[in-house]
């Protein structure tokens, strides 16, 4: 199958496998690449992602800190920071959430916002709460305590009575013993300081009560009810400060340390399934980088190989096409393209184009040889041609004259055939007539026929009468024989009886030969007639046919006139004809002779054929046409035994050789 | 014993015929000419119908009706060793008396060709038979009638006729003959 198919569909086959096998590498190669970009692709997402992530966890982070900060120092710094932190996470979150598509993060992404969130909202609350607390201590508590205190301070100091002023003293005692716990509080949060502060304020109170019943003097008694005055401010004040102090420390305790874990958990929940899923995809990449690095190798081996085979088919059945390398085709190519068939060919490898071009070479040394010969021919024949013409010519003129002649001849037989039709036209008149008696004389004689017949038939009887007669007349002798000397008498009178009945039977014997003869004859003349009725009545037909025929004559020989004149004006245009074939001959002589020089372009290694066509051109032109076909043919012959390498006989020899 | 009657007989005639001229039938059988004396001949009649009698020689043509009469016919052509004859318009049968024994005397028909006529022969023209060369048997013949230079055999009825084959007929044909006697 393969080495019947054309070069072009052996180099397209060849070509194409090895082009699929690029294809199927490259869409391989394509694949695997594509492949490992796709899975490096989402590793870097996860990377990144998780990197975010752990930005973010980082500022949550600082943020938290930001907060406890806060909450040690109540620091307007930290408040800042912690803001400056939220909004960076803040930003990052919603960045995270509109990126990622994972349901499960997206919950606890937004988890985590909504978480941030509220712990933002709580932490505002807390700072609220602080900045009360820290606007009553700093305003209410400590001024009024103080105001409190110098009051008392001044009572103890202005008391004259031992006695109001040892009670001052202890009321200024609790009094101090509440402030200390109530700063204590502020410090330590304790609720245990709260009933200190509580019990301490108690104290004071009843001090402060038993002081007053004491106290008389109205100055002391003014200074004592501006303390009592201040002393419920402070309480109040210190009641607000415990109930924010309280419910800050609630806040704290019960939505930021709960949320800030549980966000910071889901968080970091997120950042681990991003790093989990990083560390399967890595090894999953190389793995399948490592496969397709493989199929990849071992398909460009095949590749690689089943190229080469093809290479080498294609080249083996090329060759086989080409037989010999294309240079040297070309290079018989070019020979003959000038002209020149004596080529030597490598008989060793003859197949293919190579062998086709023998065989083509070899068949065209024949066909210029044959070509040759018959440009030869030609010239001799154009030649013939030409004096043809003029013999030709010359006949037409004598043509021409016997034409006239012979139309002159038409006419005269054209007056005898007008009198054949009316002789013809008599005749059969007579001839109708003449049927017509010989078939009554026929009838006739059958009636004489009849008739004999009859006298046939009496004359028998007559006959029959006679030997009757001739029978009685022996008896009557016999009987007269018998009767002895008596009978004498009528002896001779019964031999006269028996003599006249013997002449009678001779007689009618006689007549009756005649007339069976007579019979005979006249049945033989009825035949003759009855054969002659038919006969005359076909040479009436005969005759009306040659009136038809003389009729079509005259018709014909008119026709014939007209032919005349055609064929005189043929004559005349034949003369014409031979004259331009004379000319036309030896323009053919001419394209002939230009043949013979064409043709001698070809260099069939045979020999010059040119001057030979010459030769026999010369020969052609000789008067002695009539040998000059034998003279050719051992031309011929003769110039292929002179010839180095006869071309009929090249092949032949080369089969010898080998 | 009827062959010595028949040439007693026979004697007897020619010493009558001695001293004057005898006549004699002429007729034709088998392309042969032969003659008999007329005496014997008793009538000529055209051929009728003849019928066949079985258990006769083959000369025994058959019997013929004779105004009411059984009348034998012996074939001449058959008797002479000739063959049958054909029947012609020409056939004729001769009826012939022969005698047979002192008293019988029956009446025959010979079958015949042709009748020709009837000859008057001198005695002196009448030969005895030759010794040898005939081709029919010589007691058949009586005698060789010269008639201008052509001897014609003229036949010997009796013979012709012969006594046993007579003698077989006798039985049919005995009364009759006595019928015409008287």
């Amino acid at each position: 199958m393969f080495q019947s198919m054309t070069m072009a569909k052996k180099l397209v086959l060849g070509f194409a496998t090895v082009l699929v096998l690029l294809v199927i590498v490259s869409v391989l190669s394509f694949i695997a690449i594509d492949g490992a970009s796709v899975g490096f692709a989402s590793y870097r997402e996860k990377a990144v992602r998780a990197n975010r992530m752990g930005e973010m966890q980082a500022n949550m982070l600082m943020g938290r800190l930001q907060v406890k900060g806060y909450l040690k120092t109540h620091g307007e710094q930290d408040a800042k920071s912690f803001q400056q932190y939220l909004g960076i996470t803040d930003s990052i979150l919603a960045e995270l959430i509109a990126a990622v598509k994972d349901p499960e993060r997206l919950a606890k992404l937004n988890a985590a916002n909504s978480n941030i969130d509220t712990y933002a909202k709580a932490f505002e609350t807390v700072v609220t709460h602080t900045r009360e607390a820290d606007r009553l201590d700093s305003e209410v508590l400590a001024n009024v305590g103080r105001e409190i205190e110098q009051r008392l301070t001044k009572i103890m100091d202005e008391a004259s009575q031992q006695e109001t002023t040892a009670l001052a003293a202890k009321t200024l005692r609790s009094l101090l013993l509440a402030r200390l716990y109530v700063r204590r509080f502020i410090g330590e949060n304790e609720q245990k300081d709260v009933e200190r502060v509580n019990q301490e304020w108690a104290e004071f109170s009843k001090n402060l009560s038993a002081l007053g019943i004491v106290m008389q003097d109205a100055q002391r008694r003014s200074l004592l009810d501006e303390v009592m005055r201040y002393k419920d401010e402070y309480k109040n004040a210190f009641e607000r400060m415990v109930q924010l102090t309280v419910e800050r420390n609630r806040v704290v305790t019960e939505t930021l340390d709960i949320l800030g874990a549980k966000f910071a958990a889901d968080l970091d929940d997120v950042k681990l399934s991003y790093k989990a899923e990083q560390d399967m995809i890595g090894p999953q990449v190389q793995t399948s980088n490592d496969r397709a690095i493989f199929t990849i190798v071992l398909l460009s081996a095949i590749a690689l190989l089943m190229g080469v085979l093809i290479a080498w088919l294609i080249i083996r059945a090329v060759m086989a096409q080409l037989g010999k390398d294309p240079g040297v085709i070309a290079d018989v190519t070019r020979k003959v393209a000038i002209g020149d068939l004596a080529i030597e060919f490598d008989q060793n490898n003859l197949r293919g184009v190579y062998k086709d071009m023998f065989g083509m070479v070899d068949r065209l040394r024949q066909i210029v040889g044959e070509v040759r010969v018959g440009a030869d021919n030609l010239s001799s024949a154009s030649s013939q041609v030409s004096s043809t013409a003029q013999a030709l010519s010359q006949g037409a003129t004598e043509q021409a004259a016997s034409v006239e002649e012979t139309t002159a001849s038409i006419e005269q037989l054209n007056a005898s055939v007008q009198q054949n039709t009316e002789n013809a036209r008599i005749t059969n008149g007579i001839a109708k007539s003449s049927a017509e008696e010989a078939r009554r004389g026929g009838e006739a004689v059958k009636r004489t026929v009849q008739a004999m017949k009859e006298i046939a038939s009496k004359i028998g009887l007559i006959e029959d009468i006679a030997y009757k007669t001739n029978l009685l007349a022996l008896n009557a002798a016999i009987e007269a024989a018998r009767a002895g000397e008596h009978g004498k008498g009528f002896t001779v009178v019964a031999a006269e009886v028996r003599k006249l009945a013997e002449n009678s039977g001779v007689t009618a014997q006689e007549i009756n030969q005649l007339a069976t003869s007579s019979v005979s004859i006249a049945e033989e003349a009825g035949k003759l007639l009855e054969q002659m009725v038919p006969n005359i009545v076909k040479t009436a037909d005969l005759v009306e046919e040659i009136t038809a025929a003389s009729g079509e004559q005259a018709t014909g020989i008119s026709q014939i006139n007209e032919a005349m004149s055609q064929l005189d004006k043929a004559t005349q245009q034949n003369a014409s004809s031979s004259e331009q074939l004379a000319a036309t001959a030896e323009e053919l002589s001419g394209q002939a002779s230009q043949l013979q020089e064409t043709m001698s372009f070809f260099r069939t290694g045979a020999g010059n054929g040119r001057t030979k066509s010459r030769a026999s051109a010369s020969y052609a032109a000789s008067p002695r046409h009539q040998q000059q076909p034998t003279r050719r043919a051992s031309h011929v012959t003769e110039d292929f035994a002179d010839s180095s390498i006869d071309p009929a006989d090249f092949a032949h020899k080369d089969f010898e050789r080998f | 014993m009827g062959q010595l009657v028949v040439s007693k007989q026979a004697a007897r005639s020619g010493r009558d015929l001695n001293d004057e001229v005898t006549q004699y039938l002429t007729f034709s059988v088998a392309d042969e000419r032969l003659a008999m004396s007329i005496t014997a001949v008793k009538e000529i009649i055209e051929t009728p119908q003849v019928t066949r009698v079985p258990m006769t020689p083959d000369y025994i043509r058959g019997v013929i009706n004779l105004r009411g009469n059984v009348v034998p016919v012996v074939d001449l052509g058959a008797r002479l060793g000739r063959g049958a004859l054909t029947l012609t318009k020409r056939s004729c049968i001769v009826l012939v008396e022969v005698q047979v024994g002192e008293e019988d005397r029956h009446v025959l028909g010979m079958l015949v060709d042709e009748v020709k006529n009837i000859l008057d022969i001198p005695p002196q023209d009448v030969k005895p038979p030759p010794e040898f060369g005939s081709e029919i048997r010589t007691d058949f013949i009586e005698a060789m009638g010269r008639v201008e230079d052509i001897f014609v055999i003229i036949l010997s009825v009796d013979h012709v006729l012969s006594v046993q084959e007579l003698a077989s007929l006798r039985h049919f044909t005995d009364d009759h003959v006595a019928d015409v006697e008287h």
